[in-house]
């Protein structure tokens, strides 16, 4: 019994440097002295930090995603949440059509979907790329939303609402003082998870590129591809560090194991 | 009284009709404009099935897809092999120790690929740190380049993978109730014998649906092969990517992404089918 501990400690932990072995290597490279990222690095430098703080194209690309993610999340935490309530009040076949439907964006391929959306809406020059960007990505956030707010929703209890319908408060009233603070957190966490889908998404964004809305991920994708430079491991091990602590945090909160049922 | 609950519910169809109508708008006639592209001719406009044909023909479209299906097959049974282990270490954690164990596992799936992929192409080079471990363990005895291999996509695909299985696969190993092993134990069985014998038959199922999951996912992941095949490994999305970016022939494209379409159908419908006649045995 011991052995196999000792042997499964091991293992486990080779499994773990697999995973985080990336993210390492692009903290350890951004101090490197040379001007390519590769591991294993020589010299200790902050100079590709100072040199990232100075570059505005990339703060410019983060303020670009966070404009896209705002605004495409509103949208479909809003249309999430009503189609989840409309799947918690209502039965039958149509409903399961329904559910299909709205589920579909996690089973289809995000690249079918970037070529899908290209081809119809390449033509369409009088929508802004910005606003192609958000309903686009509104579509592949939809479901982790209807995800989060379902769940939630299927541990409430019913007789909250009817509680308060009793008592004389307007079905509208019930909604929005009853039954939405009870959800609360299934709402908060369909939101996080939307958002960081929406602000990590590069798949789409390759087939949209456009030089108006460079987002983060494209920004980060053009400058590996051109230069390699070990700038770029200077902005993502800060990003790394930022993800770490927002993880935690939801960890700590809600649980991480709950999200990934 | 049917009247009575009517007016009771702030539910009403327009919770329905509006996100259907913009979902419609935006997703479901793009899909639908992309089958009908791929079914019809550039010129005439006509139906035609020369873009399917062209696939099924070339022996290259054909060694393009089954290399998608075994590069992603390939990272599955890695997936499996390191991410059970894991998940039955974490399932058996409480606290924070538990905590700190799920926050590295999903810590990967957290930080934006791009950034994931760009570790891996300083990882994968000649020089590179997997070259020297694989020298190291006298597996290679010349410094080699696993950019644009495909061992390199597979290191890729298996690192987007692997947080899934394991998280997946912690309820199931959960769920496992602990008297079942321990009366393994108490009749004589060592670790191995309980283990193949009593835990992983229980979690079987579990294990399929996680598989059958990062296989889907693998089979349609982008950003791995764009960054690690390094225009090299040529798999269904990278290609597509090819033939609407660059080659501009957006009808094939089509029928390419409606293969892959079907592809990740198929797997989909597969592992819900499994899952319901594992679910009826039980």
């Amino acid at each position: 019994m011991r052995k196999y501990k000792v042997a499964g400690t091991i293992f486990n932990s080779v499994v773990y440097l697999f995973l985080l072995l990336p993210l390492i290597v692009v903290i350890i490279t951004s101090f490197g002295e040379g001007n390519r990222a590769v591991f294993p690095t020589h010299g200790f430098t902050l100079k590709w930090y100072s040199e990232a703080l100075h570059n505005v194209d990339f703060f410019e690309s983060v303020f670009i995603s966070l404009k896209i993610a705002v605004v495409s999340t509103l949208i479909s935490a809003v249309l999430g949440t009503m189609v989840s309530l409309y799947f918690w009040k209502t039965k039958g076949r149509l409903k399961e059509i329904f559910e299909l439907v709205f589920m579909a964006p996690m089973v289809v391929p995000t690249v079918v979907y970037a070529v899908a959306f290209l081809l119809a809406f390449s033509s369409w020059k009088f929508v802004v790329p910005y606003w192609k960007l958000v309903l686009s990505y509104c579509a592949i956030q939809i479901p982790y939303v209807i995800r989060s707010v379902t769940a939630a929703l299927y541990g409430l209890d019913v007789s909250f609402e009817e509680a308060s319908l009793v008592l004389g408060a307007r079905p509208m009233k019930t909604l929005y003082k009853v039954t939405l603070p009870c959800i609360k957190r299934g709402i908060i966490s369909g939101i996080i998870f939307a958002f960081v889908v929406s602000f990590d998404e590069a798949v789409i964004i390759m087939f949209l590129r456009n030089a108006s809305t460079v987002t983060y991920p494209l920004r980060l994708y053009t400058h590996i591809t051109e230069q390699f430079s070990p700038m770029v491991s200077a902005f993502s091990a800060v990003f790394i560090l930022i993800s770490f602590v927002v993880i935690y945090v939801i960890e700590r909160i809600f649980g991480l194991s709950n999200m990934y049922q | 009284m049917k009247q009575k609950e009517k007016k009771w519910t702030y539910v009403n169809k327009w919770y329905i009709i509006l996100p259907l109508a913009f979902l419609m708008v935006i997703y479901l006639i793009p899909l639908g404009r992309m089958l009908w592209l791929s079914i019809c001719d550039k010129e005439t406009g006509e139906y035609t099935a020369e873009y399917f044909m062209a696939f099924f023909k070339d022996g290259y479209y054909i060694g393009v897809l089954s290399r998608t299906l075994i590069l992603s097959l390939w990272s599955v049974v890695f997936c499996i092999i390191m991410g059970y282990p894991v998940a039955y270490k974490v399932a058996h954690m409480k606290g924070w120790k538990r905590s700190i164990a799920t926050t590295f596992l999903v810590l990967p799936l957290w930080v934006s690929i791009t950034i994931r992929m760009f570790g891996w192409m300083a990882i994968l080079p000649k020089s590179g740190v997997f070259s020297i471990i694989l020298q190291a363990l006298h597996i290679i005895s010349e410094p080699q380049n696993f950019l644009g291999s495909n061992v390199g996509v597979i290191m890729g695909l298996i690192h987007c993978g692997l947080p899934y299985f394991a998280m997946i696969m912690i309820s199931p190993i959960e769920n496992v109730d602990p008297y079942v092993e321990e009366a393994s134990y108490v009749f004589g069985a060592g670790f191995v014998k309980t283990f193949f014998k009593v835990t992983l038959p229980l979690t079987s199922p579990g294990i399929v649906s996680g598989a059958l999951l990062v296989f889907a996912l693998n089979t349609a992941a982008f950003m791995v092969p764009v960054m690690l095949g390094g225009g090299k490994v040529m798999v269904m999305t990278n290609m597509i990517y090819q033939q609407t970016m660059f080659i501009f022939d957006w009808n094939f494209a089509a029928a390419l992404s409606v293969v892959l379409l079907f592809v990740s159908m198929f797997i989909v419908t597969l592992s819900s089918f499994l899952s319901n006649k594992m679910r009826i045995q039980e």
